[in-house]
């Protein structure tokens, strides 16, 4: 089972959002079982996985102790991918998280503030001695900004090529417990979504060139 | 979902309607110890008032600049205070 873990320093960058269209997107892609675990004390991927009418992707309760063991027993269960939710903020308890983790995403708005931020998310991360990837999230469209947020983000590390942009449609969805692939499985937002889950996907592979193609 | 359904033990995964988060994550409150936010700097007070400075260097060198002070937490004031301070400490 490979285990993605959402993290970032910065509250609202987009870790719940992507972890719960990222799950549904890896079960529509490939099939296979995904499994959502929610270690954020707001707890807002469990209220959205409450309120949510389709049993998949499910949810799993775990102590941040007993973490390890969980996810042990989730692969043994026959789940493929776990998405972990973490809450924005560099703590102990975070670090024990992504020790468990395959990869790291952290999605990263392009503001001067997430930018500042992100240092101490990927020192937490490097620490771990973890893969990670950037997100662009909640992007304007042609905005120099962004461009500008995707090569300073580079200098520190591999940035996904699928920029999540910012539409109300994913937070639309998310009312209800439905991601935008399900709302509107033809827009632009789902789009940018599946070519995301594609590119994480293609850090799991053995081939170095598709992972250089999927990352910048 | 089209793949293999996953053998599920008892409390392996959540029931609907009641999944919670964890209670052994800190709340973010209680993981970062709050800081006294100092007041604004003004004029003749303690710390000068902060000015624009204004002049033009390469490319590279403003985005070498500007990643290196987000990576390290810093503001490009505060980079640009420090690294002024250690070429003095140097010449000196």
């Amino acid at each position: 089972m490979n285990v993605i873990v959402l993290a970032s320093q910065k509250g609202g960058a987009g870790k719940t959002t992507l972890a719960a269209h990222l799950a549904v997107a890896a079960e529509a892609a490939g099939g296979d079982p995904a499994v959502l675990v929610d270690t954020d004390p707001q707890g807002s991927l469990s209220a959205w996985w409450n309120v949510r009418e389709p049993e998949t992707p499910q949810l799993a309760p775990s102590a941040i102790a007993e973490l390890p063991a969980k996810l042990r027993q989730l692969a043994a269960a026959g789940y493929a991918t776990a998405f972990i939710d973490t809450p924005p903020a560099i703590t102990d308890a975070i670090r024990a998280v992504i020790e468990s983790a395959d990869l790291v995403l952290i999605p990263t708005r392009p503001s001067p503030h997430d930018l500042r931020a992100v240092g101490s998310t990927v020192e937490l991360v490097q620490g771990a001695g973890k893969p990670f990837l950037f997100v662009v999230t909640q992007a304007k469209p042609n905005a120099r900004l962004t461009v500008q947020a995707v090569a300073a983000l580079s200098a520190h590390g591999p940035v996904a090529q699928a920029v999540m942009h910012d539409r109300v449609d994913y937070a639309g969805s998310m009312i209800d417990g439905l991601t935008v692939l399900e709302t509107d499985g033809k827009g632009k937002s789902a789009a940018e979504m599946n070519d995301l889950w594609k590119i994480v996907q293609a850090r799991f592979t053995k081939s170095t060139k598709a992972r250089k193609v999927a990352a910048l | 979902m089209k793949g293999k359904r996953p053998e599920l033990g008892a409390g392996l995964i959540a029931t609907k309607g009641t999944a919670a988060p964890p209670a052994d994550m800190p709340t973010r409150a209680a993981a970062v110890p709050l800081r006294a936010v100092p007041p604004a700097p003004k004029v003749g007070e303690g710390r000068e008032a902060l000015v624009p400075l204004n002049f033009r260097i390469g490319e590279t060198f403003r985005r070498e600049f500007k990643t290196y002070a987000a990576s390290h937490d810093l503001k490009l004031n505060e980079l640009l205070r420090l690294c002024f301070d250690f070429y003095k400490s140097r010449q000196n």
